[in-house]
């Protein structure tokens, strides 16, 4: 696939072997990974690649995945992007915060499998 | 199986996690017990994901920029403190991971596993100086100026990381080398209707240091108990290769990065204080 046709994901996860788990994961010929420690530089990756979707953790230092979805959600030109998280955070209210903040999945880690996490972005990406 | 090996390294992230949750706000001897679960559960992670970090190096990717209409490297995030604990953790399990199999496959360098502990020795293999005249009575042996000294020709050294000796002497006859070191190692050999014979020596059993080594042959007929001169005294050096280093240092590696990671551990702590 030609490199202009890419699509790009942002996983923001201050995990190091979770961060290369995914990245290990999910690259490959169809999409190129970039990676933020921490959501301040998640949100100013987001803004500078217009990623084509967002693998979001909500345990991060500097700044939460919920002030980043905040942030990211009143932004016009980027609310539109998807995002799924990806957290330990497992009780009802974190997931419906949330949602309501406009994130297109949900996966608690204790309870995720990673080829289903992987079929779920393809889904959303439409590749 | 990539998926298999990947959901592992998740799980066991996710069970560290659980478990740090635990100790939040606890104190006593329960918090002990599960710092040290901990402990074991980084370690149990480092070893399983320590593929990420050969098939994965912390590197920019590169990314197509919108707002510029260009390529560019984008910075792959780490995170230092996680990477030196798991840096320490791994040198630590390799270097004691390449002592296991020291001493399980190369018993001979590294001496073999002690899993029992000898009381009472009836007869050695190779034998000190006491026992030489028991075995083959070469100080009662008369000494016959008219019997042919044999004589080392080459030293070699064996694949096995052992010594041969390769020589001459009188077809029939037997000959007698003696290998020095703290003990004296002796062995025998018959010499060959061509005048040639040849001795082994094994560094399993009886392992000869590193320096000069002395080496002396002579003819001996222990049917009729008399014995030549002692060919000249020759001597070679035993020389420590890759393999003798690692196994002389491999003990010292794993004590000393044993101690650089508590120092690192400690400093990392106060850090985070």
């Amino acid at each position: 696939m030609p490199k202009e046709n890419k699509k790009i994901i942002l996983i923001a996860e201050d995990d190091e072997i979770l961060l290369r788990a995914l990245y290990l994961l999910l690259r490959g010929d169809m999409y190129t990974i970039a990676s933020a420690g921490d959501g301040e530089t998640a949100l100013k990756m987001t803004e500078r690649l217009n990623p084509n979707l967002v693998l979001l953790d909500l345990l991060m230092p500097k700044m939460d995945g919920f002030a980043y979805l905040k942030a990211v959600k009143s932004n016009s030109v980027l609310k539109d992007i998807p995002i799924i998280v990806l957290s330990n955070l497992g009780d009802k209210e974190d997931i419906e915060k949330a949602q309501n903040l406009g994130v297109k999945d949900y996966f608690v880690k204790s309870d995720t499998r990673l080829e289903i996490l992987s079929e779920k972005i393809k889904k959303i990406l439409g590749s | 199986m990539k998926n298999s090996w990947l959901n592992l390294v998740l799980s066991i992230t996710n069970y560290i996690y659980e478990r740090k949750k635990m100790i939040l706000g606890r104190s006593g001897l329960s918090v002990v017990k599960n710092i040290v679960l901990l402990i074991i559960l980084e370690i149990i992670l480092a070893i399983v994901s320590l593929p990420l970090y050969f098939t994965l190096k912390t590197e920019s990717v590169t990314a197509f920029l919108l707002e510029k209409g260009t390529y560019e490297k984008v910075s792959f995030d780490y995170n230092l403190r996680r990477v030196l604990t798991l840096a320490g953790v791994e040198i630590i399990a390799l270097i004691w991971l390449v002592k296991l199999l020291l001493i399980l496959f190369l018993p001979s360098f590294y001496g073999p596993m002690n899993l029992y502990t000898v009381s009472n020795l009836d007869k050695a293999a190779v034998l000190s100086g006491d026992l030489i005249s028991e075995e083959i009575g070469i100080e009662t042996a008369r000494i016959i100026d008219a019997m042919p000294q044999p004589k080392i020709e080459k030293v070699a050294r064996s694949r096995t990381g052992g010594y041969d000796f390769f020589g001459a002497g009188q077809p029939g006859s037997t000959v007698v080398l003696l290998l020095s070191d703290e003990q004296t190692a002796v062995y025998t050999a018959d010499v060959d209707e061509k005048g040639y014979w040849e001795i082994n020596h094994s560094q399993a059993n009886f392992r000869l240091k590193e320096g000069n080594h002395s080496v002396v042959v002579f003819s001996y007929d222990k049917k009729l108990e008399v014995r030549s001169h002692a060919a000249p005294e020759q001597f070679f050096k035993v020389t420590a290769d890759r393999l003798n280093f690692l196994v002389k240092n491999v003990d010292v590696l794993a004590n000393w990065s044993a101690v650089i990671i508590l120092l690192l551990g400690i400093f990392l702590t106060l850090l985070t204080i």
